[in-house]
Order: C-alpha cells, then structure tokens, then sequence
C-alpha cells in the first residue's frame, strides 16, 4: 500500500496490521499513541477512557479541538484516528479502570495512557493475568518514564517506593516524546524488530537534555 | 568524593544541576546531608516521592536508604513521574 511505502523496509506491515492494540487513557500520552500507531498501521486500536475533553485538555492532548470540548473524549478520538487513518479500526470504550478491569480476548499489548497509578496497578494485573505485555509510561513536569513490562520483567511495585502524585504541570513536548518511546516499543513488539524496554526503565528529563537508561 | 545529580524539580529547588559530596557513609546520610544544604522544600520532595540511584541502579534493588556510598559513586535523585 502506497500509504506505508516509506516504511516498508523498517517494519514487517502485514504483523503490524494484524497487531490489536489496546490504549488506556486517551489523554495526554493516549493521544499521541493512538495518532502514531494509527500512522503506522496497526490493525486495531481500543481505545479506553470515561472522561470528556475539557479546555486544559489542549496545551497537550493532540486528538482534541476546541469545538470538542464537553464531549466524550472516546467518540471524539475514535472520529480523528479514522481520519488520520481510515484503515485502522477503531474500538471506543467509554469505561472508567476500576477493580475487575479485564483486558478482551486477542488483543496483543497494552499502552499506557493513564494519570494515576491505582488505574495503572490494575490495568498492568489485567495485562500480566491475559499474558500480554503493558507499555508503562509517565510524564510529569519535564519528566517522561517507559518501561516494557511483561510476566517476566519487574513491575511497577518494584520500581516505585513512594507512589508519586500526578503533578498537574506538563508541556506537550514532554508528552510527546515519551509517547513516541512507547509506540516504537509497541511497533517493534508487533513487527519483530529489535530490542524492548524489558527491565530497562527510560527516563527523559527535558530540562537538563538527559536520558538515564535505569537497569532494573 | 561521589557525584550527586539532580533531576527535574530537584534542579530546581537546588539549582544545582550535580555536586560533588564526600565523608556520607550510605543513602541516608546523603539526603541528611542534602537537607541541611537545601532546606524543608527539597526535604518534603523526597519525603513525598523519590526514586534514587547509585551507579543506575535502583536503592530499591540493593540496600534501600542503608546503600552504601563509595568514592566516585553516581547517586542520581529525582522524582518520579505520574501523570499521563
């Protein structure tokens, strides 16, 4: 297909379009993942989230317009990965994480796109209990974080004594760069290609232009 | 001598973006030491939240707040990140 011939050498395109990808959160990191895996073809994303845009939403929230303000961020965003990419088929959720959360049947991995770390606690148990793996990300400040996690890799308890309280301070730039990190290990998963963040912990700190790779 | 880094707020509060810091035995004694230096803000940070290196790897992986300090050490601080 014409669309990814500028990929073609990069990635295998036919596992990448078999690829069923699951996002939690279509906020600020949920945003940039669906638009990027969106690009890059992947078969299917679901896309979960209870929330409605809000004005705040749009320093960093790419999906989102001010003319979507008040509306279901699920319908808006599912609108405008088919726009970005009518191949792609999109699966709107419109459901708070809560205790319980189960991940479907067939799909591959799961992106995080969450801002708390009581929801990313249960969507990583759901994703280690279906036996796929969950693309941890976090920003704050100037801050990002990723890590691959499956059964065999530590898990967020280990890293993380004191769970930290969203800070609701974040730039776009931020954002997108630890969201970009997060779909190439997604990408790469899907199509067979190189090494993932297993047991490796990325962090981006925008303000002294450092990345620490963290062995865990 | 050992390096301390700080990251992200931390530079901000230290305004500092690494120093170097001798005669701390272990983890504890450097965030005692850095209190002192840097006052209640910089202690409430890392009392609320914290995720502390030494030569990259995790103090959660080796002896917690009792990791020793050797010379020439790396200890890099910084508060994680939450939000999405």
């Amino acid at each position: 297909m014409e669309r990814y011939s500028r990929q073609r050498h990069l990635i295998n395109q036919k596992k990448l379009g078999e690829g069923r990808v699951m996002v939690v959160g279509v906020g600020g990191l949920g945003s940039a993942s669906v638009t990027l895996l969106a690009m890059a073809g992947v078969g299917e994303l679901l896309i979960v989230d209870y929330d409605v845009v809000e004005t705040s939403n749009l320093n960093r929230q790419i999906l989102y317009r001010e003319k979507d303000v008040g509306k279901m961020k699920v319908e808006v965003a599912k609108k405008r990965i088919e726009e970005i990419n009518p191949h792609v088929k999109v699966n709107a959720i419109n459901k708070k994480i809560s205790k319980g959360f189960k991940i479907p049947h067939g799909v591959d991995i799961v992106v995080d796109g969450l801002d708390n770390f009581e929801a990313r606690f249960i969507v990583e148990k759901a994703s280690i209990e279906s036996k796929i793996p969950y693309v941890f990300g976090a920003v704050e400040g100037y801050m990002g974080m990723v890590t691959f996690i499956d059964k065999n890799t530590k898990r967020l308890r280990d890293l993380f004594k004191n769970l930290p309280q969203g800070d609701e301070q974040v730039l776009a730039s931020t954002v997108m760069l630890t969201a970009s990190i997060q779909s190439m290990e997604v990408i790469k998963f899907l199509s067979d290609r190189g090494d993932l963040l297993r047991n490796r912990l990325i962090i981006y700190d925008g303000l002294s232009t450092n990345y620490m790779e963290v062995r865990l | 001598m050992a390096q301390v880094k700080f990251f992200a707020t931390l530079r901000d509060i230290t305004g500092k973006r690494e120093m170097e810091i001798k005669n701390v035995k272990n983890v504890a004694e450097l965030l005692q030491h850095l209190y002192e230096m840097f006052g209640d803000e910089f202690r409430k940070e890392i009392e609320e939240r914290n995720m502390i290196l030494v030569n990259g790897k995790n103090i959660l992986d080796l002896d917690g707040y009792e990791t020793k300090i050797k010379e020439k050490d790396e200890i890099s601080i910084f508060p994680p990140a939450g939000g999405g």
